[in-house]
């Protein structure tokens, strides 16, 4: 008995020393809700950075249950980036488990990327008959890649400040990304020119953000209201209005009922297309760059055909 | 005594929705705002059994109704309070289920909790009753803990230990009170307990969660309100979770419990688990199966043993909707419970 105390103490000491030892690093560890803004994240801090995500681009944002396993990640935090506008919730209740005064609300490390975002659909009134509304507006702003140039800022501005002797490698990273970004918005906007105003249909209110900057218009939803799952009525009606509006296309995210977004398309006669909202969501949508790219084509593609 | 209960409530309600609809007609102001978040949960349930006797039977009940309010009061420092609205004697009476300051971070990883909550012992004991997978309590909780749970007075500490995994140590310090109306069926933990955890935690694979936990409470023991006994008991719990895909979830959760009472007589040792399989198509659905055995705390034993099937509509975030079917192998009682969880306001409970 007494010798196997001795082994699980001496096994503890050498976990202590090996954690002890990684904080000496100088990277900062940066943990980041989802899939996109870890992307984001690499592409600023380079190799002077640990990336973590905490969800994965396949997952509905609304449901990710937390897991005392990603609590060590933020533990380990010097930087926690999240969503905000009350998507990820989930990652208070980690954040409080992991007791790491850095990354806390409020504190030096912790960055809500919705700081700067001119917020849609903010509402003048909540309650549950509206349905899953988010009380600071719509929260999937990251899919508008005007809004990835402001969160990429966030992050920049946020590890300069963390680590102010990186300053200039981090401000080069961003402006390369920024750069880059910059020149695939001028194509992504010459791809979808020849379709603005098009009139699509998405399965859940992800793609205000995105609609806006390349001008199509949301014209309807499969769930009646967010987080709600849709009835036969709804569907029906929804069928109607898509053949009287003109509707074109319906986007849906893998993680939702795609045979439901395939029947409605087949009962009417438009396209479905299965697009990512986050960062892996899809195979060839390894980073956000590939996302978008991959979305836009899709959707270029669907309507011109 | 109910009149003034009620009327705290209804001034506390009345505040909070005057307070908030203030605030959205200015959503600015509501972000700026310094209210905390408020939030009221209930529970109905009907319930119906071959067994005559059952309590409530073939009667249709507001189990609970509970108003949460939950803010920081200083930074690092939280405060929830939790007020319960149950049935008791025939009538409602309020009581303050669960009423606690967390200082989050005495050191790193050190976190003190103080005043009235459910103790941190196993998996289901600090989760409130419209969390549950199922629409009762396991057995072997009902039987060791009380319908009530392990709630006490007192505080806890709870240490995150500087490893590359998860590993949690939990030390509490309690006064426990033990319901006046205590039958000659029931038992609790009373007087003053400690109580202490140790939790983990790995990730088997990118989708998957392996859970351990022990835990264990001494002190006294309670039964026709006597708290002479010593009584210790013990927990161990296991938790395998996978996520298959996006919305899908299975989930298989045991717990097994050894309580030990030193009574007149001599000492009884008293054994009983549960384990429940559940498992999640999507969002919306979760079916699940538990079996429970469990002996009861007293000196005439009587090992029952039980099975329950159940279907919850997840219909939205805070609005469930669960039909039950229990089959107890002793008394060949059939069971069936209908319950509707409903709530409003933002709600929220610590990792567990």
């Amino acid at each position: 008995m007494k010798g196997s105390l001795k082994v699980f103490a001496l096994t503890l000491l050498i976990l202590l020393a090996a954690s002890q030892y990684s904080f000496c690093e100088q990277k900062v560890n940066v943990v980041a809700t989802t899939s996109d803004l870890a992307d984001l994240a690499r592409n600023i801090g380079g190799d002077k950075v640990n990336v973590v995500s905490l969800s994965k681009g396949n997952q509905d944002l609304h449901t990710i249950e937390p897991r005392p396993s990603m609590v060590i990640n933020i533990k380990n935090a010097d930087m926690l980036i999240v969503v905000g506008m009350d998507l990820d919730m989930w990652a208070k209740s980690l954040a409080d488990a992991a007791r790491n005064s850095k990354v806390m609300i409020g504190s030096r490390g912790y960055v809500d990327a919705s700081a700067n975002i001119v917020k849609l659909d903010v509402p003048a009134k909540v309650d549950a008959s509206m349905g899953d509304i988010h009380i600071y507006g719509n929260p999937h702003y990251w899919i508008s890649p005007a809004n990835g140039r402001i969160i990429v800022k966030e992050i920049c501005d946020k590890l300069i400040e963390l680590q102010p002797e990186n300053a200039g490698y981090f401000k080069k990273n961003y402006d390369d990304y920024v750069s880059k970004l910059d020149q695939s918005i001028k194509k992504w906007k010459e791809m979808l020119k020849p379709f603005s105003g098009t009139k699509i249909i998405t399965y859940h209110e992800s793609w205000p953000y995105f609609a806006e900057e390349f001008d199509l218009k949301i014209d309807g939803f499969i769930e009646p209201k967010p987080g709600i799952s849709p009835s036969p009525s709804h569907v029906l009606s929804l069928e109607e209005k898509i053949k009287s509006d003109g509707v074109k296309l319906i986007l849906v995210e893998p993680f939702y009922d795609i045979r439901e977004a395939e029947k409605i398309a087949k009962d009417t006669g438009i396209k479905n297309v299965v697009v990512a909202s986050s960062v892996g969501g899809l195979s060839g949508t390894g980073t956000y760059l590939e996302m978008l790219d991959y979305d836009i084509s899709k959707i270029a593609d669907a309507l011109k055909n | 005594m109910h009149n003034k209960t009620a009327f705290i409530f209804i001034l506390i309600l009345s505040f909070s929705l005057y307070a908030q609809e203030q605030n959205v007609n200015n959503p600015v102001k509501t972000a700026a705002s310094n209210l905390p978040d408020i939030s009221l949960i209930s529970n109905m349930i009907g319930f119906s059994s071959t067994d005559r006797n059952a309590p409530d039977n073939n009667t249709v009940y507001i189990d609970e109704v509970e108003l949460a309010i939950q803010g920081y009061v200083a930074p690092e420092i939280k405060a929830d309070t939790f007020i319960s609205f149950g049935r008791g004697g025939g009538s409602f009476q309020g009581a303050i289920e669960e009423a606690d300051v967390v200082f989050q971070r005495l050191v790193d990883g050190l976190s003190l909790k103080a005043g009235k909550f459910h103790l941190d012992f196993g998996k289901v004991n600090r989760v409130h009753s419209h969390e549950w997978a199922y629409a009762n309590q396991p057995m072997v909780l009902n039987k060791f803990f009380g319908p009530e749970g392990l709630t006490g007075e007192g505080g806890n500490l709870s240490y995150l230990l500087p490893l590359p995994f998860f590993l949690q140590l939990d030390f509490g310090a309690w006064r426990m009170l033990v319901d006046p109306a205590q039958g000659p069926d029931d038992f609790a933990m009373a007087n003053i307990v400690f109580s202490g955890r140790l939790y983990t935690s790995f990730a088997p694979s990118e989708d998957s969660e392996l859970e351990f936990g022990a835990s264990a409470v001494t002190g006294n023991g309670s039964h026709y309100n006597e708290y002479q006994d010593d009584s210790n008991i013990y927990g161990l719990d296991l938790t395998y979770l996978l996520w298959p895909s996006s919305g899908q979830r299975l989930i298989f959760q045991n717990e097994f419990l050894n309580l030990v009472r030193t009574i007149p007589d001599g000492t009884l040792q008293r054994y009983g688990f549960y384990s429940y399989l559940g498992y999640q198509p999507d969002k919306y659905w979760e079916f699940g199966t538990r079996f429970d055995v469990s002996d009861n705390a007293l000196a005439d034993n009587d090992r029952t043993s039980a099975i329950a099937f159940i279907l919850t509509d997840k219909i939205t975030e805070m609005t469930k909707l669960r039909l039950q079917y229990d089959y107890n192998m002793q008394s060949g009682a059939h069971e069936v419970y209908v319950q509707l969880v409903f709530g409003m306001g933002p709600h929220t409970h610590p990792l567990n």
